[in-house]
């Protein structure tokens, strides 16, 4: 009975936690994209007021700035900035105080989470490659919006499903990995691929780039025999 | 035009006197003394030339005027309005524009902080202001239409808070056939034309007044005593006459008041056992036994004269040092004369019968035959004052509460006060509380009127504004990115 009860509760509980979650969700956006941010502005009896100027800030700074219309609606448009600092922030929606509607000042809170985008480029790959030989493959890896260089960021190098390796970009941006080739490879096009997966913990997005190259064989003639006819 | 400086005579006036104090003897000179004059008138003009630009505040200008000013019950007149404000650096200010009927009402009302453009107040970014409103209003009363244009300024003027207002009249005469500025009536009447002392007498009293309980029912007999009165609402619907009379015509009237037709009714008392005497008398009337200044009051008499001489009947009315002689100089075509007390106490009222006499010694002369003696109590109406007791400042969904205080000699009294909130109008009783709410963002606009009785001057509180603010509550829907 009472492991029923403990039941029940711990489910609740989850459930509760699940709905929670749900309603305070941040709000994903990406470095210079326009954001819009629907609202209304209510009075104590939930009439909406219009003519309400309502800003939207950061700290002290306005970013963006609109006036409510009828029934107190509004829409502020907020192009993010290529520049703005990655990660989890909390925007304040604010309605500063004007005597001449009556309106007192009021604000609320937005979440959000500003990622950005990546961009992986491979640089060229030598036109041909031979079994046995050592090849190096680079590129560079920077992010969409700013165009910074990501450093630190593990790009992984594969052909096809084979995974060749991994590397670390550096402050620059740049990685560069070294690998032998093996002698199973097939004679032929070789698409190899370099993929940046992604980190949450940073806010950005993974990318991959691939670059094409040829296995070559340098045939060996043996001789087997001569004998005369 | 090229415009003088005003301190440039001032130096050449300086310049010319320095030259001149060069010479010896000249602070003695006649000269001197004539330029110093003149250095002294041109100083006085110029310092009243200089602009003072630096004292500016807030300056504003309103007006208002009706066409046409008068017309028949039905005519419809056109009020023009205008508001112009300069220069106000801080703070709001707006105009209310209204026009209040005969009975008080209001026939027209609009808050530029709401109602009409700019539907909020004048902050400093609409300077210059200048507006015109107008409006019409259809005369369907009686009596003196007033349009008032109330200007508030709140901030940028001398302590901080200005109200000013201006006024027009429109006056409404009555058509031919109407009860002129009478809303409503309140008629009392006894069925019977002549009663026997002694028997009952059958009062009616037909009325559509609300309030009948402000008017007050006096039977008066035919020495202009009050025999009964009663409360508007309490006339009982018999009454006695007294075996003892008097015979004669007796009245029964209700008190005046405004904007109601009163009418009252008279019939005649005979056969009452009062004793007659075979010789003169004279029996003053006064036509109430207390009245208010300014109002008139008539004197008469009944009297019997027992002789052949020529008569006349002298009232005199004291009051301290102060006597009031009024002659009647032919009683048999009437005794009436008109007393208008001039100021508040008991009168001491007498009527005296006089009789024409001749004597060697002095010749003619008046003698009296026969006086009467009564009290008038003239009151003065008491100031009264209204309190209006309410926030300045509450916020939507507030419940608001309007005290309505009626104050005579610092003390609270009984009253029927009007208030005003907005457009709508409330009867309060003295120390009542109206209770609204504050249903939006804006102003509310609270005034009251007292109307006054016979005992009590009337008066109005202009009130003021009731800022109703709110709080808002910001609800985002949704972030997302556009498009």
């Amino acid at each position: 009975m009472i492991r029923t009860k403990v039941l029940i509760s711990c489910l609740s509980f989850i459930v509760l936690s699940t709905i929670v979650i749900g309603v305070y969700a941040q709000n994903k956006v990406y470095r210079g994209q326009v954001v819009e941010i629907r609202g209304r502005v209510v009075d104590e009896l939930g009439q909406g007021v219009s003519g309400v100027t309502v800003q939207l800030r950061d700290g002290t700074t306005v970013l963006a700035s609109t006036t409510s219309g009828s029934e107190g609606s509004f829409t502020i448009s907020w192009n993010i900035p290529t520049s703005y600092p990655l990660g989890s922030k909390t925007l304040t929606l604010y309605v500063p105080e004007q005597p001449s509607i009556y309106v007192e000042q009021s604000l609320t809170y937005v979440e959000i989470e500003v990622w950005d985008g990546t961009s992986l480029k491979l640089n060229s790959l030598p036109g041909r490659i031979h079994r046995g030989e050592s090849i190096s493959i680079s590129g560079t890896l920077n992010m969409l919006g700013s165009g910074n260089p990501v450093s630190g960021a593990t790009v992984v190098i594969s052909y096809g499903q084979s995974r060749l390796g991994s590397t670390t970009t550096n402050n620059n941006g740049r990685f560069s990995i070294s690998f032998t080739v093996p002698n199973n490879w097939k004679r032929g096009q070789v698409i190899i691929t370099a993929e940046f997966p992604g980190a949450s913990s940073i806010y950005l997005d993974g990318s991959e780039d691939s670059g094409s190259t040829a296995l070559w064989v340098k045939p060996t003639i043996k001789v087997e025999s001569i004998a005369p006819g | 035009m090229k415009r003088i400086h005003p301190y440039l005579p001032i130096i050449s006036l300086i310049r010319i006197i320095y030259d001149q104090m060069k010479m010896k003897r000249f602070l003695n000179s006649k000269g001197f003394l004539n330029a110093l004059q003149l250095l002294i008138l041109v100083l006085l003009i110029a310092s009243a030339s200089i602009p003072r630009g630096v004292l500016a505040t807030t300056s504003y200008k309103i007006s208002i005027s009706v066409n046409p000013t008068s017309g028949r019950k039905g005519t419809s007149f056109r009020v023009t309005a205008s508001v112009s404000i300069s220069n106000m650096k801080t703070g709001t200010a707006h105009v209310i524009l209204k026009t209040v009927a005969p009975d008080g009402t209001y026939s027209y009302y609009a808050s530029s902080a709401q109602d009409v453009t700019p539907y909020r107040q004048w902050v400093p970014s609409d300077m210059p202001v200048s507006q015109t409103y107008s409006w019409t209003v259809k005369a369907d009363q009686v009596g003196d239409y007033i349009s008032i244009i109330e200007i508030t300024i709140d901030g940028d003027v001398p302590n901080g808070f200005l109200k000013d207002s201006r006024s027009a009249i429109f006056t409404s005469a009555a058509n031919s056939g109407d009860s002129g500025e009478m809303t409503y009536y309140y008629h009392v009447s006894v069925e019977e034309d002549t009663v026997s002392a002694g028997n009952k007498i059958h009062i009616l009293v037909s009325t559509d007044y609300p309030n009948p309980s402000f008017i007050t029912v006096r039977l008066r007999d035919s020495a202009g005593q009050t025999r009964a009165s009663w409360p508007g609402d309490s006339v009982p619907s018999t009454y006695t006459i007294p075996s003892s009379g008097p015979d004669g015509t007796w009245i029964i009237s209700p008190s005046l008041t405004s904007r109601v037709d009163t009418k009252g009714d008279s019939f005649s008392v005979t056969g009452s056992k009062s004793q007659t005497q075979d010789q003169s008398w004279i029996r003053l009337r006064i036509g109430a036994s207390k009245i208010y200044i300014g109002q008139t009051v008539t004197l008469s008499s009944k009297y019997k004269y027992v002789g052949t001489e020529k008569i006349r009947i002298r009232y005199l009315a004291k009051l301290g040092s102060k006597r009031v002689e009024l002659l009647v100089n032919n009683p048999r075509y009437g005794t009436s004369k008109e007393f208008k007390p001039t100021s508040p106490g008991i009168w001491i009222v007498k009527a005296y019968l006089e009789e024409k006499r001749w004597s060697p010694i002095n010749g003619y002369y008046w003698s009296t035959m026969a006086v009467d003696t009564k009290e008038l109590t003239v009151k003065a109406r008491m100031k009264t004052r209204l309190l209006l007791e309410f926030p300045r400042k509450v916020h939507v969904g507030d419940t608001v509460t309007i005290t309505a205080r009626l104050i005579c000699n610092n003390s609270q009294i009984p009253g029927k006060i009007r208030l005003f909130v907005d457009q709508a109008g409330y009867s309060l009783d003295s120390g009542e509380t109206l209770t609204i709410k504050a249903k939006s963002t804006g102003t509310i606009d609270i005034s009251a009127r007292y109307d006054g009785d016979e005992a009590h001057e009337p008066s109005q509180n202009g009130g003021g504004l009731i800022e109703v603010w709110t709080k808002p509550r910001i609800e985002v829907d949704w972030v997302k990115p556009k498009g």
